[in-house]
């Protein structure tokens, strides 16, 4: 029998369409307050796509005003948004309580300067804790930008290579070229002087779950004490705002743009694109214990599936997803009686919704109707490579409040989608223990399992 | 006496072959797969020459034609790699389960080709030249093929394999760099001894060598920038960059008891990895102290000291700084035992596989273990005149490795080493 630790969760970040802050965050989620409005990106006023969750213009520009004497300045939206998130993490984790900045802040021309941050000094972190801290996160596609292409194409109509050859360095800081997926995880590292375990993931949809999922096994099987772990995206820009149209699942509805979003209800029209980031800090029990840490609630059990049915849509039945929730379950050692919320996958889509209900169905039995299921897409959009990252945040937070988010705009109910989807009013009740799904685009399933927190010891005689 | 970890299935596409076995031909042999790039006008980029696979036909690994869509030549060379080591492997025999079976890879960058744009951006411009995007959005994003942004996500070949093989279990993709290709194979390892899965597939892909790739690569100042002449010294004195690489490498990974009683030979086994986080300070090449932790900490992990080590793979792509901090790590690491520790690289006549590069070097490790012979590290000479070590680089050496170390590194901090040894 190999030995595992247990894997405690004791910080949370987020940057989303609803703001900085998590608590912030969280109680317009639970009032059921929805960041998708109107597009706002300047010059995309013909989009086929005009309802999205975008971080707001003043959340942006204090984001960048954190970071503007970091080499991340240089980076791209969602570089900016990982940094962000793991800078509130790490935190809301009590890591900097008795950090003091290496050198005070200088003067400069009447203005206070703070001095540009070495790698690691951020952190304060002794030798030994760096070497055991490390940071796993989800990457989605870089921007195709359209500059690009148009840039090097001459009068013929044909892209010029040659020149191209000669001034690639003029593309944008924020192209495909010079944006390595590894460079957030990595700038994460170097501001907070990390040297552990690092690596990034890009499996679309599936990508912040299976980060985290990647980063719970690292420390429980012993390589890591702590661990950032989630993701950011972004694909408000041209390119990905027809991206998923051209695939036929995002809506192109023009409605009341907060009421787009609609999972499992009979009226949905496909996703819509959220931004952000959403990170947690996943801790060694005793290494949190030691410190004297807040724990959240803990990470019990993940579990990963591939569907091998289409690359274009999910198995009709359901198939990986089922599995994909009974491997974390039995990586959890828990019962199916014992979940009593599920943050859904719930994308809005015409096949993930009915798909994901089976799934549902067939794991929990007769007990499916019971758990409260909600979806936080309703309420901050689809965050893509990065959506686990924020529904994992809810569904900790939900273990550890004992509260539900609602999912919003469920007012049309589908004979498909008939379980307990917690419509537009939140919940109130004990949640002994929560799975987070995400699945994604080529059948690629993953689930997570959060219980409730009980001390090292006591754990056999509470029953939960 | 505790299970072991095994390898029992490999799978190679390099510019020198398209199998294991061809690769590993061609490498003793003293062949280089790097030549000019002549499939896009290369002529304005620094560095004009790759190490690109060639004669692999989508038709090779089976690929229908309606997949070309959404699958290019990194997909193929997955698919191939993938199917050689699963036939290999003994997993076609229905003897794991399609749910038993674990697929974890290192994947590059995926770059888009401009031509599938192309039509889209003419469509958008205005009279003066320049970008419309109301014309983009009401009409000529339509000009970009409903498919196109599945051939965009870096997960989808990695899936359209497994639909073809049936993998159904336990999976992630891990991307860009070498390290990813490290990264793959250690979670395929803990999942075959945490028993979430009875097998699994691991290993990685390079990207293909493309305009947008290479531009990639000469913005993150890895590339040898001599035009033409652009070539890969591993180790070399007066070495000034690395060349991108096409290839992939797939191993089969389970535990020696699943091995033994599906009757499948092992052919090396997994014993240690090491990973280890920090950013030099003239580049963002791993630091010396980043590279020897990760080799002591798979040294340590693998319950072996630093004279057990035969050999050294190492990650020695040419670049000036890189490999200066590969030699001090070495030398750091083993130090008095340095004079005998041998040291071989594939990049001379490989090119740089990133995400790819790793599981290549492992498979090259498995045929030194079973030959007696390492290949000599192509167009090393004349050596850095820092070496302490034995850089095998005149000739093939005979020899009988029992234990070899595999180093691998990104481009951004990340490094990530491995242990494969000979198994009775």
């Amino acid at each position: 029998m190999i030995s595992r630790h247990r894997v405690v969760v004791t910080g949370l970040g987020l940057a989303t369409s609803l703001g900085l802050d998590v608590e912030e965050n969280w109680q317009k989620a639970l009032d059921g307050v929805s960041g998708i409005r109107k597009l706002a990106l300047p010059g995309a006023g013909k989009s086929p796509v005009q309802a999205v969750g975008e971080v707001t213009g003043e959340d942006w520009d204090k984001i960048r005003n954190e970071f503007k004497d970091d080499a991340a300045r240089e980076g791209e939206r969602r570089t900016l948004f990982a940094l962000w998130s793991a800078q509130s993490a790490l935190k809301d984790a009590g890591f900097f309580n008795s950090y003091n900045p290496p050198s005070p802040p200088f003067t400069k021309g009447g203005d206070q300067v703070r001095p540009t941050l070495e790698k690691g000094d951020a952190g304060g972190f002794s030798e030994k804790e760096r070497d055991r801290y490390g940071v796993v996160l989800a990457a989605g596609l870089g921007i195709n930008r359209l500059e690009d292409i148009q840039r090097w194409t001459n009068k013929e109509g044909k892209f010029d290579y040659l020149k191209f050859g000669k001034e690639y360095k003029d593309v944008h800081r924020e192209s495909l070229m010079k944006n390595n997926s590894n460079r957030p995880a990595a700038l994460i590292a170097k501001r907070f002087g990390l040297n552990g375990y690092n690596s990034t993931i890009t499996t679309a949809c599936a990508s912040a779950t299976q980060a985290i999922g990647t980063a719970y096994r690292a420390i429980s099987r012993g390589d890591a004490d702590m661990m950032i772990a989630g993701g950011a995206d972004s694909m408000i820009n041209p390119v990905g705002l027809v991206f998923f149209v051209l695939l036929g699942a995002a809506s192109v509805s023009s409605g009341n743009p907060s009421e787009v979003c609609r999972p499992f209800d009979r009226k949905r029209s496909g996703l819509v694109m959220g931004e952000g980031a959403g990170v947690a800090i996943l801790e060694e029990e005793s290494h949190a214990v030691k410190r004297g840490a807040r724990i959240y609630a803990e990470v019990a059990g993940y579990g990963s599936t591939m569907d091998a049915y289409k690359v274009t849509a999910p198995h009709p039945q359901g198939i990986g997803a089922e599995r994909s929730m009974i491997n974390a379950l039995k990586d959890a050692d828990m019962d199916i009686d014992r979940i009593d919320y599920i943050n859904a996958h719930g994308t809005s889509t015409k096949l993930n919704d009915p798909a994901e209900t089976l799934a549902i169905k067939k794991v929990f039995k007769e007990n499916a109707c019971n758990i409260s299921i909600s979806s936080s897409k309703s309420v901050i959009g689809h965050l893509l490579a990065a959506s686990g990252g924020p529904e994992f945040v809810f569904t900790v937070l939900s273990v550890n409040r004992d509260e539900i988010h609602p999912t919003i705009n469920l007012k049309n109910p589908d004979p498909k989608c008939d379980l307990d989807y917690v419509p537009n009013v939140k919940k109130t009740g004990t949640v002994r223990a929560a799975i987070s799904n995400s699945f994604a685009f080529g059948g690629q399933n993953a689930s997570i399992v959060v219980k409730k927190y009980v001390k090292s010891g006591i754990q056999d005689e509470v029953k939960l | 006496m505790s299970d072991k970890v095994v390898i029992t299935g490999t799978g190679i596409v390099s510019s020198l072959g398209l199998s294991s076995s061809e690769t590993w031909d061609a490498m003793l042999s003293g062949k280089c797969g790097i030549r000019p790039v002549n499939d896009f006008d290369v002529q304005g980029f620094e560095c004009r020459t790759a190490a690109q696979v060639q004669g692999l036909d989508p038709a090779v690994p089976g690929i229908h034609p309606r997949d070309l869509r959404i699958m290019d030549k990194h997909s193929f060379m997955l698919m191939e790699s993938t199917r050689s080591a699963y036939k290999q492997s003994k997993l076609d025999n229905g003897s794991v389960s399609p749910d038993e079976t674990g697929y974890f890879a290192g994947m590059g960058m995926v770059d888009y080709n401009i031509e599938d744009i192309l039509p889209a951006v003419l469509n958008s411009t205005d009279r003066e030249g320049n970008l419309d995007y109301d014309k983009f959005f009401s009409d000529a994003c339509r000009q970009i093929h409903p498919l196109w942004p599945l051939s965009m996500l870096n997960n989808i070949s990695f899936c359209r394999v497994a639909i073809d093989l049936g993998i159904k279990g336990e999976n992630t993709v891990f991307s860009p760099h070498a390290d990813s290709g490290v990264h793959s194979i250690i979670e395929a390892c803990n999942i075959v001894i945490e028993k979430k899965a009875e097998a699994a597939l691991a290993g990685g892909v390079s990207e293909k060598v493309s305009p947008l790739s290479m531009a990639r690569a000469l913005w993150s100042g890895i590339l040898n920038t001599s035009g033409n002449e652009a070539e890969c010294r591993p180790f070399g004195k007066g070495r000034s960059g690395t060349v991108l690489g096409e290839g992939c490498g797939i191993i089969s990974i389970e535990l020696q008891s699943t091995a033994g009683k599906r009757n499948v030979p092992p052919l090396a086994a997994v014993t240690g990895y090491g990973t280890f986080f920090e950013a030099g300070k003239e580049s963002n090449c791993p630091s010396s102290k980043a590279i020897s932790l990760s080799m002591k900490k798979a040294i340590d992990r693998a319950n072996l000291r630093p004279s057990d080590i035969d050999l050294i793979i190492a990650h020695a792509d040419g670049t000036y700084i890189g490999d200066r901090e590969e030699i001090k790590a070495i030398h750091r690491t083993f130090g008095r035992y340095i004079d005998k520790i041998n040291v071989f690289s594939s990049k001379g006549a490989l090119g740089h596989l990133l995400a790819g590069a790793p599981a290549v070097d492992v498979v090259l490790g498995i045929y030194i273990l079973k030959n007696g012979i390492i290949p000599a590290t192509y167009n090393s000479l004349p050596i850095d005149d820092d070496i302490e070590f034995n850089l095998v680089s005149r000739e093939p050496l005979k020899t009988n490795p029992k234990r070899i170390l595999v180093n691998s590194r990104s481009h951004e901090g990340q490094c990530a080493s491995l242990i494969i040894e000979a198994v009775d």
